[in-house]
């Protein structure tokens, strides 16, 4: 009796995720269907299914533009992607740390200088920033993209804001005891805090990887060289002025781009299941 | 409760530092009341990213302010105005516009795509098959991005005869607006469409919700308390450290709101998207008012930063820590 | 380009921290190898990024002294990207201009004037060359020219019984009426789409009644508030009608997106673009479509005028000036370019290559440079280059526009506020 409530229940749930899952995919759907379609009939013709099958669009957007193909610009973008992740995994950790759990003078006013340098819009902090890197003749090559994660500066301060609410969550206790027995503040740091929070040491790892492979401003102004260029800079090429832009290229890249982000997150996701514990948190 | 989560730990700890092999025997014990050094240990641990604040940070920060008591026009070198561009800001319409777009835009989007992405993250966290293709699947319109190909694609979708509308008519309605190109709705097809992102907020509940011990249910659900019960005593205040920065980071990316309404409406019909940083940007790179959008930015952060440290003082009243203590 | 002091103080305490971390540095290896360099920056799609490298490699075969890198970016971010690298100091030597943007350039002193270099100019219509001009100095060479266009479809002419002869140009109260009975006789068919909002197709009506939009100083409006006020309400009467869309459908065109286009969707029978934009057109509708020229108003004026599709220009600060010249005459002047070139930068204004490109046109070039060849016959005096403040008044003009579709103000009202406002704009700039 109570199983045959719960598969009714189970359907149910299924039922409502599948329904949900369809509306939030339709968007992509039609962009989808759109990269498999001839330029003349993506506006021309309302239907989501194309009427004439064609792979051109992905032949041709590969090519990239000006002899350096995709399969460049997508190394690009993992190479600065992958080096970010690692850098906001480190100063998030490190910062975080201090922040959640070590007490020291002007605590809280780095914290507020740290959320504040968030809310400076970058439109106006670019121009100071390319000087400065301009200066370390760092433009047109990958590190004004890369130090900056190391440093605690761009997106990082929101990761090192979401450890500090994450170890605010992990119970005391633990520290103490940890300190009881000797360990020094490192060895809490590493040994104790680091291992219960990879929830949100992967929650950084996805984030980082994804915002900087969908980054564009930056990547735009530092990067001049098109062999330097990365996903979202190659996307761009596809996009002129005065309505010469290449639509079906420019949807089949883009459904390439979302590919390995997709693929991170469905391999990573499931070390946020509720229930498979990785952290030794199981009592 | 707490003394068997210790002693688990404490058990892993010892085991450690042996295997490392590091010298800790030979340290002395610790002084807890050694303020000083408990301040040197903060500060090695800041010390790359007190780097970038005193260098990137700072340096573009300064720069900024600076160029905010300038005429700037980015091609010849910035003329010292003083505070010119601050009084022209008061008698500036379209500044007033974007301010007051931009303000209905966070009051609107935050709120709902916070209820929206803690709803779906607890759906989403239960351990039933193929959950992670869900999470998957509408974990996707986040990461698509706001490229020129989603622009379009909504263009399309909430057009005059777009998906919803033909929708709409089909059960009856009589000439639905086109939604994204009307004066009244434009801005709420771009709060749909930030709410239609939900998933990096989704992404950061779910790893709260990882992280909200089972025995804590366990012991709820044999004293009889219902799924709903639990959500409202365990679940949300369990969580509330996760929903408070959530609640903050939301608002402060709400503010930040910008590549919708440039690409997207191109911040009209009617100004009725122009955005307070799209506005920025315009003053700044097509204008070539840099040097006002520099005040603009000033005052922006000092508008961001009250909202934001009205949150925080709120924060005290309905955020739980383990940790007890105020930070 | 900051003030003298900040620059190095910031630079060297950011580069003694930053050095210190090894952890991440290892790099600056890379800037220096392509010092000597002629850097080149374009916007533009991939069919113009290919040709253009190919263009840049030949380039580089004939001069083997000279290296080029190319920058090329899509449209959206160029000018964001220039700004930044010339503020930066770091401005590429040669590079596309927009008539948007070329008297911001030219007047801030960050264009080399051409005057000072050896550029053979003996071949290039003098005409167009004038619009490379700003305050009587030559900062811009127009790669080619092209000009505003009426484009229509033949099939739903057809369809609504109406004989269209492509080769009579059409007074605006008789193009009234075809658009008029094309809405009438189908259903779900716009006769045009709203042109209302373009500021440049006011230039042109302005032109047609004797007038200029901007007064020879760029210090006001020149455009009188009768005339933008007539504009308002001959579209707005057209809206009314059901002639052309409703507000709220016309709101949703952006400036130039051809693909927004009713046109392109089969909902008009007319649309209004450049005639640069034939092919992207016909590749988007994949139907017969047909060009002609604009209405007007059988004034005896001569609003038609030849608009540089766009220049290319020598940054100020190059250390190369003569390679960089040299480049600049490759591009404008060489039979040998012209081989790759077509009528994707417009039509050459190099007389020779005109006809050479001619020569080896597709059906769908040719029938580009026959439309500006007839529209040059008729063209008149080309108007001076764009104020500074031209993208503020663009948006204003939209704006106030868009408040007359909507309804929110009367022609009347909106003429008179767009002319103040857009004044008072230039005047304070």
């Amino acid at each position: 009796m109570r199983t045959k409530k719960r598969h009714v229940r189970l359907l149910g749930t299924h039922a409502v995720l599948i329904i949900l899952s369809v509306i939030m995919i339709y968007p992509v759907l039609w962009m989808l269907f759109s990269s498999f379609k001839p330029t003349s009939e993506i506006f021309s013709s309302p239907g989501l299914i194309p009427e004439n099958w064609t792979l051109q669009n992905y032949v041709v957007g590969w090519q990239g533009a000006g002899g350096v193909g995709f399969g460049t610009f997508f190394l690009n973008s993992f190479l600065i992607a992958g080096a970010v992740v690692v850098g906001s995994i480190f100063i998030a950790s490190l910062t975080g740390f201090a922040f959640a759990r070590l007490k020291f003078k002007l605590r809280k006013i780095m914290f507020a200088l740290m959320l504040m340098s968030i809310m400076l819009p970058i439109q106006v902090t670019l121009i100071p920033q390319y000087i400065i890197f301009h200066e370390l003749g760092w433009v047109n090559t990958f590190l004004p993209l890369i130090v900056p994660s190391f440093l605690g500066v761009s997106i990082t301060p929101f990761f090192i804001f979401l450890m500090v609410q994450f170890i605010r969550g992990l119970p005391k206790e633990l520290d103490e005891a940890a300190i009881i027995d000797g360990c020094s503040t490192f060895q809490v740091f590493w040994r104790v805090i680091l291992p219960l929070s990879k929830p949100a040491l992967i929650t950084i790892s996805i984030f980082a990887f994804y915002w900087t492979w969908d980054d564009f401003f930056s990547q735009l102004v530092y990067l001049s060289d098109p062999s330097k260029f990365t996903v979202s800079t190659g996307l761009n090429l596809f996009l002129s002025n005065a309505g010469n832009s290449q639509w079906g290229a420019l949807f089949a890249m883009s459904i390439l781009s979302i590919i390995p982000v997709i693929v991170i997150f469905l391999f990573f996701q499931k070390y946020l299941v509720k229930g498979v514990s990785t952290t030794g948190m199981k009592l | 409760m707490s003394t068997t989560k210790s002693t688990e730990v404490v058990h892993e700890s010892e085991a450690g530092p042996s295997e490392a092999g590091r010298p800790r025997a030979s340290r002395p014990a610790r002084r807890p009341n050694d303020g000083i050094r408990r301040s040197l240990t903060a500060y090695g641990f800041l010390t790359p990213w007190l780097i970038g604040l005193l260098t990137l940070t700072l340096g573009s920060f300064l720069l900024s302010v600076y160029l905010s008591f300038t005429e700037y026009d980015l091609l010849s070198p910035p003329e010292w105005v003083g505070l010119d561009n601050y009084a022209t800001m008061l008698t500036d319409d379209l500044f007033i516009t974007s301010l007051m777009v931009t303000l209905l835009y966070v009051v609107v989007a935050v709120p709902v795509r916070l209820v929206v992405s803690l709803l779906f993250a607890v759906l989403l966290s239960q351990d039933i098959k193929g959950i992670g293709i869900y999470r998957t699947l509408l974990y996707i319109p986040s990461l698509i991005g706001t490229s020129v190909g989603v622009a379009i694609m909504w263009q399309n979708i909430f057009s005059d005869r777009g998906l919803i509308n033909m929708v709409l008519m089909n059960i009856g309605v009589d000439d639905p607006p086109a939604w994204v190109s009307s004066p009244q709705y434009a801005i709420y097809v771009i709060v749909l469409l930030s709410i239609w992102q939900f998933g990096s907020e989704m992404v950061i509940f779910l790893a709260g919700l990882k992280q909200i011990p089972d025995p804590l249910y366990e012991a709820a659900a044999i004293d009889g308390a219902s799924k709903v019960g639990q959500f409202f005593h365990i679940t949300l205040p369990m969580l509330s450290p996760v929903i408070f920065f959530n609640l903050v980071m939301g608002t402060i990316n709400a503010f930040m709101v910008f590549t919708q309404g440039y690409i997207i409406t191109h911040g009209g019909p009617i100004n009725s998207t122009l955005f307070y940083v799209l506005y920025l940007y315009r003053q700044g790179f097509q204008y070539f008012h840099m040097g006002y959008a520099a005040a603009m930015a000033v005052v922006f952060l000092i508008v961001v930063a009250v909202v934001a440290g009205f949150i925080f003082l709120t924060s005290k009243y309905w955020v739980h820590y383990e940790d007890t203590e105020d930070n | 380009m900051m003030t003298k002091y900040t620059k190095p103080i910031i630079a060297a305490v950011v580069s003694t921290a930053l050095l210190s971390i090894t952890a991440c540095s290892g790099g600056s290896d890379t800037s220096s190898k392509d010092a000597g360099a002629l850097s080149v920056a374009w916007w533009g799609s991939q069919d113009r990024n290919n040709y253009t490298v190919d263009l840049l490699k030949q380039f580089e075969k004939k001069n083997s002294k000279i290296k080029v890198t190319p920058q090329f970016t899509g449209w959206d971010g160029y000018w964001a990207k220039m700004s930044t690298q010339f503020a930066g100091g770091s401005a590429p030597d040669v590079l596309q201009m927009d008539r948007k943007y070329l008297r911001s350039y030219a007047e801030r002193g960050a264009l080399m004037n051409f005057d000072e270099t050896n550029l053979d100019l003996s071949k290039l219509d003098e005409e167009s060359l004038a619009t490379g001009e700003v305050n009587d100095e030559l900062y811009a060479i127009p790669t080619g020219v092209n000009a505003i266009a009426m484009f229509y479809d033949p099939a739903i002419l057809k369809e609504a019984g109406i004989k269209f002869d492509p080769t009579q140009r059409l007074t605006w109260s008789k193009f009234a009426d075809i658009a008029k009975k094309v809405s009438k006789e189908l259903p779900d068919t716009y006769g045009a789409q709203n042109i209302m909002d373009e500021l440049s197709y006011l230039k042109y009506y302005a032109r047609d009644k004797g007038e200029q939009l901007y007064s020879e100083d760029m210090k006001s409006m020149a455009v009188s508030t009768e005339t933008v006020a007539d504009w308002f309400r001959y579209w707005l009467k057209l809206q009314e009608q059901g002639v052309t869309p409703p507000a709220q459908v016309s709101a949703s065109v952006g400036h130039g997106e051809i693909q927004d286009y009713p046109l392109v969707k089969q909902q008009a029978a007319f649309g209004f673009a450049w005639s640069s934009q034939y092919t992207a057109l016909k590749g988007l509708m994949n139907r017969p479509l047909g060009m002609t020229m604009f209405p007007h108003l059988d004034s005896g004026n001569h609003p038609y005028f030849l608009k540089p599709s766009m220049y290319w220009s020598i940054s100020k600060e190059t250390s190369q000036k003569s390679d960089a010249t040299k480049l600049v005459d490759y591009l404008i002047n060489s039979a040998e370019a012209s081989k790759l070139l077509g009528t994707e930068r417009g039509v050459p204004i190099n007389e020779d290559i005109r006809a050479q490109v001619k020569s080896r046109a597709t059906k769908m070039d040719e029938k580009v440079i026959d439309f500006v060849s007839k529209v040059s016959s008729v063209a008149g005096e080309a108007p001076p280059v764009d104020p500074t403040s031209t993208s503020r008044i663009i948006d204003l003009f939209t704006k106030i526009a868009q408040q007359v579709q909507f309804k929110k103000l009367t022609p009347d009202e909106a003429a008179a506020k767009f002319v103040d406002q857009a004044s008072s704009i230039l005047s304070t700039s």
